[in-house]
């Protein structure tokens, strides 16, 4: 894996070699002093993780950042700050996968990159990693943005009142997620929840954010049939949210389950609004041969949408049980449990709302028959 | 959620009151006036009348006169106290205003000073983890070579022994650390030396200092303030002192002084940034200069930015007046300036400039009071 570290400070640059030397990384490394030579180096040999200061002399952080997002869009950009300023970050917020705030901790940064090597392995088509890495966002019903923009702009919308719109939508919540996990906004644990996601924020922030998401033409999708398949994904997303938290056994659970449910398709958003011909073939094949669509997915882009979409998310940072989750939600088998955890729970709510048949030997091993049951027959009753 | 009231609508609302004071002093003004004029009319009247007419109704006209001064009177006693009374509120708020304006430059600043001492942390760290390291590679070594020592004082060095020194000196990457810890030494100690000299800087342009003037070097001002607002200056131009060093102690009130000084700089700043090409690698420069000239001291700031265009240069010292867009300036910042540098402290400030070459502000300020 080749790393490329970018800064107008020369000591930085320096004292991380020597840190990272200290690590036994087998990393290719580079340091190059500010974005010109940064760009130079790049132009030589593909980068897969580029790590830049943001506000540095001569070409500014977000200049470079934003030409090597062009240029070379399948390298993961992680942002290394000293700036504390929240305008800035939020500026950011499309342009970097992840941000890290100075002073930060040697193994923290590595723990970053480790990670997105795990999921370069998870996804090693390197076209998809491109595909699904050139998202600064996801696109989020037009609808919703609308009922957003009008609360911030109101004087006392509440916090709540916000959160009741974003966490309707899958685009909405996986940005405010990737915000609030930042270690930019949140020096502590990982928030696995739309709640404790805003409260971290805090109104004000939150306001901010609202604003940036909802004034961005990524996230608004127009062009039909586009927008009315984002439309559609998003209330399907909200119905197995909604079914993975009541499946969930403790209430602490339920939001997490909520969160994972509402995000387990996001790689559909991708596929849908990055290479939609191709995607719709792929929907048509698999109505045509009566199989899931994750399983026509396979044969098209020899993985599923849950492996593009846990890569999107997991670069943006989302904590490590949800991106799991949204991996293996149509492939549960891969984490050897033999009770109902997270990934399972949005296993079987993604089965029900697509009426799938769940195999009948792993619901045996998780225990879930009676859950299954139980809650499809509900489903049934209240599907409309 | 509460929300911390913000500095801005602090200063929005210490304006608001001023400009009211300001508009009541004038009334008070107007109606002392009026009143100067209806007692210089009776005045006049008791003159005249006094020379045409008999002394008995003179005497009487005046005592009417005396009747009707003497109330006038206790209204003006009356109307002078309420006008030292505003005059008072008025400071007050001038000083609040003047306050509020620093807080603001702080909050604005605030955000650069984090970033000046967050880099250097960031390298410090990593080199204190990187020593910490390299010296537990160095403890086996150690470790190592005692158990040479002690094999060598027995007479017994073993093949094994050697090998395990040798395995424990190429682990220890010797090369590498000779090479690397002065390095890491010495930068984590520049890196340590910046936070102490920001953080110094940083106590020394919020201390607030006393009512009274007392003497100051002005260039210790001049540099712990540049040092506070570097984050401001430093992506668009370098900055140089051309100081005269035979220059006495001046007597100033330091707060307002570097209050003066951060405007100033910022401005020269803001000036340069304007005349640049966005995202050009260019920078700009700021002088500062001081001479002390036979009972002043003049302090120069010059830049080499957009200058001041025709139209705008009779409003800079005005108060609200900016030409900056919204959230970058306020327009307090000359009007402190000239309230600082001519009212508090006797001195003069006017600029020299020149469209597309730059500005210069001079500032003549009295040695002694």
């Amino acid at each position: 894996m080749r790393v490329i570290f970018v800064d107008d400070e020369v000591r930085v640059l320096e004292a991380l070699e020597r840190v990272l030397f200290e690590l036994e990384t087998d990393w290719e490394t580079a340091f190059l002093h500010g974005g010109e030579l940064a760009l130079a180096e790049l132009a030589k040999k593909p980068y897969d993780v580029i790590v830049s200061d943001l506000r540095m002399a001569g070409m500014d952080g977000v200049d470079f950042l934003r030409r090597a997002a062009q240029l070379y869009p399948r390298s993961v950009r992680i942002v290394l700050s000293g700036h504390s300023d929240e305008e800035a970050a939020l500026k950011m917020v499309h342009l970097a996968h992840q941000f890290l705030a100075k002073p930060c901790r040697a193994e923290t940064l590595h723990q970053v990159i480790v990670r997105t090597q795990q999921l370069a392995e998870l996804l090693p088509e390197r076209k998809l990693q491109t595909l699904a890495g050139q998202f600064g966002a996801l696109p989020s019903s037009i609808d919703l943005q609308r009922e957003l923009l009008a609360l911030v702009e109101h004087e006392d919308a509440s916090a709540a009142a916000m959160a009741t719109v974003i966490q309707k939508d899958p685009g909405l919540t996986s940005k405010l997620l990737q915000v609030a996990s930042s270690a930019f906004f949140n020096s502590s644990a990982s928030v696995t929840d739309v709640e404790s996601a805003i409260m971290r924020l805090g109104l004000r922030t939150l306001r901010n954010l609202a604003r940036r998401l909802c004034s961005d033409a990524e996230l608004r999708v127009s062009a039909l049939p586009t927008a009315t398949a984002v439309q559609a994904l998003q209330q399907r997303s909200l119905r197995i949210a909604e079914l993975a938290a009541s499946m969930a056994k403790l209430p602490e659970d339920a939001a997490t389950a909520y969160v994972a449910g509402l995000l387990c398709d996001v790689g559909q958003l991708v596929l849908v609004t990055g290479a939609p011909e191709r995607q719709y073939v792929t929907q048509a094949e698999a109505a045509q041969r009566g199989v899931p669509q994750h399983v026509a997915e396979l044969s098209t882009w020899g993985t599923t949408h849950a492996e593009i979409g846990a890569y999107l998310l997991g670069l943006w940072g989302l904590p490590v049980q949800i991106v799991q989750a949204v991996a293996d939600h149509h492939a549960p088998e891969r984490e050897g449990l033999d009770h109902v955890g997270l990934t399972q729970l949005v296993w079987l709510a993604s089965c029900i709302v697509d009426d799938e048949e769940p195999s009948p030997e792993l619901l045996s091993q998780f225990g879930a028959e009676e859950l299954y049951r139980t809650h499809r027959s509900h489903n049934e009753e209240t599907e409309p | 959620m509460v929300q911390a009231v913000e500095p801005a609508s602090e200063l929005a609302l210490l304006r608001a009151e001023l400009l009211e004071l300001q508009g009541q002093l004038s009334e008070l003004q107007g109606q002392l006036k009026s009143r100067d004029k209806t007692i210089d009319a009776l005045m006049r009247r008791v003159e005249t009348s006094q020379s045409t007419r008999s002394s008995y109704l003179a005497m009487e006209q005046s005592l009417a006169m005396e009747r009707v001064v003497g109330n006038k009177t206790a209204e003006l006693v009356e109307q002078k106290a309420r006008l030292a009374k505003a005059l008072d509120e008025l400071r007050l708020t001038q000083a609040k205003l003047l306050q509020a304006q620093k807080l603001e430059a702080i909050g604005q600043l605030a955000a650069g000073i984090a970033h000046e001492v967050n880099t250097p942390t960031q390298y410090v760290t990593d080199n204190v983890t990187f020593l910490q390291r390299a010296f537990e590679r160095l403890q086996k070594l150690i470790a190592a070579n005692t158990c040479l020592l002690e094999a060598a004082r027995n007479g017994d060095v073993t093949p094994q022994i050697v090998q395990t020194v040798e395995d424990a000196r190429s682990t220890a990457k010797l090369d590498y650390l000779a090479r690397q810890v002065p390095r890491a030494i010495e930068q984590s100690l520049e890196g340590l030396g910046q936070i102490t000299s920001i953080v110094k800087a940083m106590k020394e342009f919020s201390h607030p200092s006393g009512a009274e003037k007392q003497p100051f070097d002005v260039h210790d001002l001049i540099e712990s303030t540049s040092i506070v607002a570097k984050n401001e200056w430093k992506y668009v131009a370098d900055l140089a002192f051309d100081f005269d060093w035979s220059l006495p102690p001046v007597l100033l009130l330091r707060n307002e002084f570097s209050q003066v000084m951060l405007n100033l700089i910022v401005n020269a700043a803001h000036a340069i940034e304007r005349s640049l090409p966005t995202g050009s690698a260019e920078k700009g420069k700021i002088v500062i200069s001081t001479k002390a000239l036979d009972r002043n001291v003049e302090i120069r700031v010059a830049d080499n930015g957009c200058g001041i265009p025709e139209p705008v240069r009779a409003r800079v010292f005005e108060p609200f007046f900016t030409t900056k867009e919204v959230g970058k300036g306020t327009g307090q910042g000359l009007a402190i300036a000239y309230s600082v540098v001519v009212d508090k402290h006797g001195g003069t400030i006017h600029f020299e400039t020149e469209e597309g070459r730059g500005t210069t502000f001079v500032l003549i300020l009295p040695l002694a009071s």
